[in-house]
């Protein structure tokens, strides 16, 4: 299995200046879970999922220990949203992202995306231009394909994440 | 003779000997107290280069420098660590704060006062980091249910944990190194610290109350929200949490019977890490991980920079000196190590200044106090000193940085003079009734 034959082309970017409000409402709107933050050139700067936007609302001081959170008031998650909404995207994106390349194979990416945190990977062709990204999704309908040899979907319309 | 003795003794210690442990002690003291390079890497370095050196110039070896090591703190250390680090997990703290906060009926300024008796009363029994630890994300949670501003607490919480660890052997730091090297039980902390640590606490509470009392007052309904929670929500483990009930309550006895059973403060954590662990019977991983192995390592690293000092005869030097300028009178000495103590370690970290003064204070008990209540004296007067200081500014004990950094991740940074402005009135005032109580007690 190959990252080119399950990766999707039609993927979500945005700029690092972008705010988390715009971030979530950009999320929201395309109905996605993660995109891939790029530079002016289109090159892959960093990631950004819902995860990291729910990390950003949680104050510190519950990160450490959720347990803490049981006794949490109602009205708290409201009032750290409202604190975190104009970060930008650039503070708070993975920057520590794996890129994966057309030329990869699945395991690859599979191996990196349980990984914390990565829900999505740039998938770069030989020229270093981004060309796709694999999303768990992704690598799920990978799993299908492989364990439903009779019925194959098709990768690019199979999962209902972009 | 006696010279010519001494003379033979050191003849092997040049003076190149002793520029080179002075300044290899003075450089690491620098960069820790700079803060530019991480403490422990410092300690780390400082400590394998005074060996190294030492084994060139003919001053220190390996062994040398493992005896120079306070086995007895860092067991201590490591056994406490590995007992918090399991009991933390399983809600115990979280019950204790919310019920204390229910009794307190949810009224700020009653909930203020019980959080300031658990978190001295916890100071006192367990490491101030890991109260101030447990206390913070407590104490923002109720205040967000309060809808109140959370400083005034976090303020008092961290007056509290520094003057609750003065109370006993195992509260702080200093005391730990001071107990260990003099030799003091945990039964002599009690009897000679904890009665004046329960003055203070009583005299700060109005001056706290004069303060704070009127920013944090609320509604009834926010009050109300409190008394809503249920303190069972946070147990997360209630057959671990009575084996961690079962175990601290051994090793607090154990403690208060150490001096009367021969037993080192490291035998009886230890012994009670031990008895968890198996207790628990889960890879103990994770409780390992627990250990701050980053101030333990500190510890050692600056056993063996100090214990280098020692060996080129800087430390009995500079006691000497010290009592030159005291002219032997116990009273100045002991004003000096308390309010020097206080002052010193409210700017710096009271562990290297405590680590350094151990040796000298020592030294003195040969020469100049050679009666133990009087040597005695000068070890309360610094444990007192030492710890109380850490209150003065932000950076003067760990615990206020921890405080600090959590509140600020939070959205609540605390400001450096801001907090000095308080820090230093309830220092003064603590150093002020330490003073009196010695003079009274022992002068």
């Amino acid at each position: 299995m190959w990252v080119k034959d399950y990766m999707i082309t039609d993927y979500l970017t945005a700029g690092k200046d972008l705010t988390i409000l715009e971030a979530v409402k950009l999320m929201v709107e395309n109905k996605t879970n993660s995109l891939v933050v790029v530079d002016e050139n289109k090159h892959p700067i960093g990631t950004l999922s819902s995860y990291t936007l729910v990390r950003e609302v949680v104050p510190a001081y519950l990160k450490d220990d959720p347990i803490f959170s049981n006794f949490g008031a109602e009205g708290t998650f409201d009032k750290y949203a409202e604190k975190m909404k104009d970060h930008k995207v650039d503070d708070i994106m993975h920057k520590d992202f794996h890129t994966l390349s057309v030329d990869d194979a699945m395991i690859e990416a599979a191996s990196y995306a349980i990984k914390a945190s990565r829900r999505i990977m740039p998938v770069v062709d030989k020229d270093g231009l981004m060309v796709g990204v694999v999303t768990r999704t992704c690598i799920k309908n990978a799993l299908y394909n492989t364990l439903f040899k009779d019925e194959q979907i098709d990768p690019e319309n199979g999962g209902n994440n972009k | 003779m006696h010279e010519e003795l001494v003379g033979v003794a050191a003849n092997h210690i040049t003076s190149g000997a002793v520029t080179a442990a002075l300044l290899i002690f003075l450089a690491s003291y620098g960069a820790i107290i700079s803060e530019k390079i991480h403490r422990t890497i410092v300690a780390i370095f400082g400590g394998a280069l005074m060996i190294v050196v030492g084994i060139f110039m003919h001053f220190y070896s390996q062994e040398a420098a493992i005896e120079s090591i306070d086995f007895n703190t860092i067991g201590l250390l490591v056994g406490m660590m590995i007992i918090v680090g399991v009991t933390k997990d399983t809600g115990l703290f979280q019950y204790v704060a919310i019920k204390s906060a229910k009794i307190a009926k949810g009224n700020p300024w009653k909930i203020l006062i019980m959080f300031s008796v658990i978190t001295a009363l916890f100071s006192a029994l367990l490491d101030n980091v890991t109260t101030v630890m447990l206390m913070v994300p407590m104490t923002l949670v109720i205040a967000d249910n309060l809808r109140i501003n959370p400083m005034p607490f976090l303020f008092v919480e961290i007056f509290m944990s520094n003057v609750g660890g003065t109370a006993t052997l195992i509260g702080d730091p200093p005391n730990i190194l001071i107990g260990s090297a003099a030799g003091l039980s945990f039964m002599d902390f009690v009897v000679n610290l904890t009665p004046v640590v329960i003055v203070m606490f009583i005299v700060l509470m109005p001056l706290v109350k004069f303060f704070y009392k009127k920013q944090i007052e609320t509604s009834k309904e926010n009050m109300e929200r409190v008394m809503q929670l249920n303190e069972r929500d946070g147990i997360q483990d209630a057959l671990l949490l009575k084996k961690s009930l079962i175990v601290l309550a051994i090793v607090i006895t154990g403690f208060f019977l150490h001096g009367w059973l021969h037993m080192e403060g490291a035998t009886i954590a230890i012994f009670g890490a031990g008895l968890l662990l198996l207790l628990d019977k889960k890879n103990p991983e994770k409780a390992l991980h627990e250990v701050e192995w980053i101030t333990i390592f500190f510890f050692i690293g600056l056993f063996v920079i100090i214990g280098g000092l020692e060996h080129v005869g800087v430390i009995a030097w500079a006691a000497d000196k010290m009592i030159e300028l005291t002219q032997g009178s116990l009273a100045i000495t002991a004003m000096v190590m308390l309010w020097g103590g206080a002052i010193f370690s409210a700017f710096v970290d009271n562990i290297p200044f405590v680590a350094t003064m151990i040796p000298m204070v020592q030294e003195m008990g040969h020469t100049t106090f050679t009666d133990p209540t009087e040597l005695n004296t000068i070890w309360w007067s610094l444990a007192l000193g030492a710890c109380l200081g850490g209150n003065g500014t932000l950076v003067g004990a760990s615990a206020n940085l921890v405080v600090a950094g959590m509140a600020e991740k939070s959205g609540y940074k605390i400001g450096f003079v801001d907090f000095m402005k308080m820090g230093l009135l309830i220092m003064f005032v603590t150093v002020a009734i330490s003073t009196v109580y010695i003079y009274m007690r022992y002068l």
